[in-house]
């Protein structure tokens, strides 16, 4: 091994390339079929921008990417998620990170900019960040862009908006709608960890607990789910009355805000949204319940408007802040910020295993597909390729279909006399 | 933060402990008794200590060995507790000359000489004492509280949280059907997981069947097996050459009460196996593959610094309290001998559970 850094240096270089190292050994879809794909020899010298939560799951998803000779940038996509070791360990591989652990939203919006300056052809992006800061502040930059491959829900939205308005000069890759993300990443990624999340930070049981999950889109509904599972009460407020209909059918007490919220005693966002529990929701909820987010804004709890009428705030525990209100506490996980990157360590890397073979086999496509500018889907052919190899790691096969079993629709059709 | 973050923790835990609180507010002390303490040590536990010095006991605290907690949180405990005018003891044999008359005492060994009475969480069953001593082991509402979802949750969810991986469609073995085991294997399936369970008791075998798991001997469900618990509460059945049986990669915990015997020191691995990650460790085996041991094959749940979840860590506590009122009733009749927890006691501690629900 190398220790060309200084002892001090090199042990969190190490720390860093053991934290790869696990995801590695977990990651069987990017360590096989993608390593493969991407090691075609299209992406050498292509300057990728990856601008995801920067740790170790994002860092071997850059490494894989520079193994196959692209010019990776490494950026987080939240100044709260940065990892020290994990940036020293790419550092250490030669990968340019302008990105540091410990930072705020001012030094990140420099760390967006500086990747700017180094002029990405691609980027990897997480909520679109890169790709609308480039827009509003290197318009030169961003007018060379040649593709963007996009993670969440809320990018995709702002990159169909930007479309719309006929600002997006390059084709973007919604990651979000391949079947091999948000399947699995949104449900199950997001309700493991966020159940894990909340509990390991609040110490409470789950086991007949009363549990409100506001909003029941994927994420909602794994959360709804890993809570009900582990026996939890769980409560679903939902305005699209198909989803509600759903949560209904699945189990779940569905209610409006008066009815389930004043006895809930965790209380967890997940509309995508902004102020899904503001001022009008603070009236109801009973003292000690905690409060969670896990949709990708900050901004889900009003935290500032529950400042405001605040008596008294204390830090109860790490990553526990307690608003007083007169007779009440409520507690707020990690400010608000989604819960299970901020306060947990993010999703399974299993899952992360999909997503970010997504996301590494969307830049391939983009490099190697001409495309025109708009908002494009992962071609089928490749969300199910990840889903195969997955499959294939796990030893699990297939069966294939009959001639004779297909639907002879194309028959009856010939026959009709129209 | 140093002290007040010790007490933050103990003010967060005594949010979720109401039933407990209201059988410390009833204890009163008898003139000049001592009591000797020693269980894990995490905030609820202290909490419970501090109640104690307030109704007036004088109180002795092992301090060594039995942490839930990191080595600093326990060091922020053991001050307060040390402040509010607790006895600290250093050692085991400090804790036995400490001079004390009743013990709250983990597992009932070792005990020293003049004590009176006493309340012990886990005793074996065929401990045969001079002084009445009730034990909570044998309580089905604490097999259901803590062995089973006190245990099941904090194991499960901390292995997740260790390896941040996902056991979803995984086949994770559960060795021993008894609560420990049950909580076990319905957190592991809740988080999505295959569940096999290996049980000797046919009684128990069948249970774990109706539950929805499947049941299968030791050479047939090592082989599946990515993640192994280990739930019995006797010494392991597992041997180095069965680990050989596992996949390449296997983890292997432990869960239950067995404090004091690592799953390392009872399989026997030679080596201390290579770090390669907080709380894993790899271990190779002789035929070439290799097993990762999660918190060195002690209990999950009692190295993670968190103890188990307050509200059941209550009702815990409120046994134990409420255990050591009987005892120092002056009504109390209870010859020598292992006494279970009374059953009014049981039936008042399910009550105020309920209202809690």
């Amino acid at each position: 091994m190398r220790e060309h850094n200084g002892p001090d240096h090199q042990a969190i270089v190490d720390d860093g390339r053991a934290r790869i190292d696990w995801v590695e050994a977990h990651s069987p879809v990017m360590r096989g079929m993608v390593r493969e794909t991407l090691g075609d020899g299209s992406l050498k010298g292509k300057r990728i921008a990856v601008v995801v939560h920067l740790e170790a799951k994002t860092a071997f998803l850059a490494l894989l990417l520079a193994e196959a000779g692209a010019d990776v940038i490494a950026a987080g996509s939240n100044p709260q998620t940065t990892h020290a070791s994990v940036v020293a360990a790419l550092r250490d591989k030669g990968i340019r990170v302008v990105s540091d652990a410990g930072g705020d939203h001012t030094s990140w919006e420099q760390e967006l900019l500086a990747a700017a300056d180094l002029k990405p052809e691609y980027i990897i992006d997480d909520g679109a960040e890169l790709t609308i800061r480039m827009g509003m502040h290197r318009p030169e930059l961003y007018k060379r862009l040649k593709g963007v491959s996009e993670e969440t829900t809320t990018g995709t939205a702002r990159l169909h908006a930007l479309h719309e308005m006929g600002k997006l000069p390059f084709p973007a890759l919604t990651a979000n709608d391949a079947r091999c993300k948000h399947l699995f990443d949104n449900r199950y990624g997001t309700g493991q960890t966020t159940m894990q999340a909340v509990l390991a930070m609040s110490g409470r049981k789950v086991a007949g607990a009363r549990v409100v999950v506001v909003g029941y889109g994927y994420v909602g509904r794994g959360i709804a789910e890993y809570a009900k599972a582990m026996n939890a009460k769980v409560s679903v407020i939902e305005m699209d009355p198909v989803r509600a209909l759903e949560a209904h059918m699945d189990g779940m007490r569905v209610g409006t805000a008066d009815d389930v919220l004043p006895d809930a005693e965790f209380v967890v966002t997940a509309t995508g949204g902004m102020r899904a529990i503001g001022a009008p929701e603070f009236a109801l909820l009973s003292h000690d319940v905690i409060l969670a987010n896990a949709g990708h804004h900050d901004l889900e709890i009003d935290v500032d408007a529950l400042g405001e009428i605040a008596k008294r705030e204390t830090d109860s525990r790490p990553g526990i802040h307690t608003f007083n209100l007169d007779e009440r506490d409520i507690h707020v996980l990690s400010r608000g910020a989604l819960v299970n990157i901020a306060g947990g360590s993010g999703h399974p890397v299993e899952i992360m295993d999909l997503t970010f073979a997504v996301q590494g086999l969307g830049a391939h496509h983009l490099v190697n597909t001409p495309m025109k500018p708009g908002v494009h889907i992962l071609p089928k052919a490749v969300d199910d390729s990840i889903a195969a190899a997955k499959l294939n790691s796990l030893g699990i096969g297939l069966t294939e279909g009959r001639e004779e079993q297909a639907d002879d629709l194309t028959e009856w059709v010939k026959g009709m006399q129209l | 933060m140093g002290v007040e973050d010790g007490q933050a923790r103990i003010d967060w835990a005594r949010r979720s402990m109401p039933i407990s609180a209201k059988a410390a507010g009833q204890l009163q002390a008898e003139v000049a008794s001592h009591i000797g303490i020693a269980v894990p040590l995490d905030p609820a536990t202290a909490s419970m200590a501090l109640w104690l010095i307030e109704a007036g006991f004088k109180v002795s605290v092992l301090g060594v060995a039995l942490a839930h907690d990191t080595a600093q949180g326990a060091a922020e405990l053991l001050a307060i507790l040390s402040d509010a005018g607790a006895n600290i003891c250093d050692s085991r044999d400090a804790f036995v000359n400490a001079g004390f008359d009743i013990a709250l005492d983990d597992k009932g060994e070792d005990l020293p000489d003049g004590l009176s009475r006493a309340v012990v969480l886990l005793a074996h069953e065929a401990t045969a004492p001079d002084i009445p001593i009730i034990h909570l082991g044998a309580s089905s509402l604490l097999q259901e509280c803590v062995s089973k979802h006190g245990q099941g949750q904090s194991c499960v969810s901390g292995f997740l949280d260790i390896t941040n991986l996902q056991i979803a469609g995984s086949h994770v073995l559960v060795i021993g059907y008894d609560a420990a085991g049950q909580g076990i294997a319905k957190y592991a399936s809740s988080y999505g997981a295959r569940v096999i369970v290996c049980e000797q008791d046919p009684v128990k075998a069948v249970k774990a069947t109706l539950d929805g798991h499947q049941v299968a001997v030791l050479d047939v469900a090592l082989p599946k097996a990515t993640v192994v618990f280990h739930a019995l509460e006797n010494e392991t059945c597992l041997t180095l050459p069965q680990l050989e049986l596992l996949p390449s990669g296997a983890f292997l915990c432990s869960a239950g009460h067995s404090q004091h015997h690592s799953l390392f020191d009872q399989i026997g691995f030679e080596v201390p196996g290579k770090i390669i990650r907080d709380h894993v460790t790899q271990h190779e085996l002789g035929s070439g593959t290799n097993v990762k041991l999660v918190c060195n094959g002690m209990p999950i749940h009692s190295q993670l610094g968190k103890g188990f979840p307050l509200e059941i860590a209550d009702v815990q506590i409120a046994a134990q309290l409420h255990a050591l009122a009987t005892l120092i009733a002056p009504e109390c009749d209870l010859g020598p001998g292992l006494h279970p927890l009374p059953n009014s006691i049981e039936i008042e501690l399910a009550k105020a559970m309920l209202e809690q629900a």
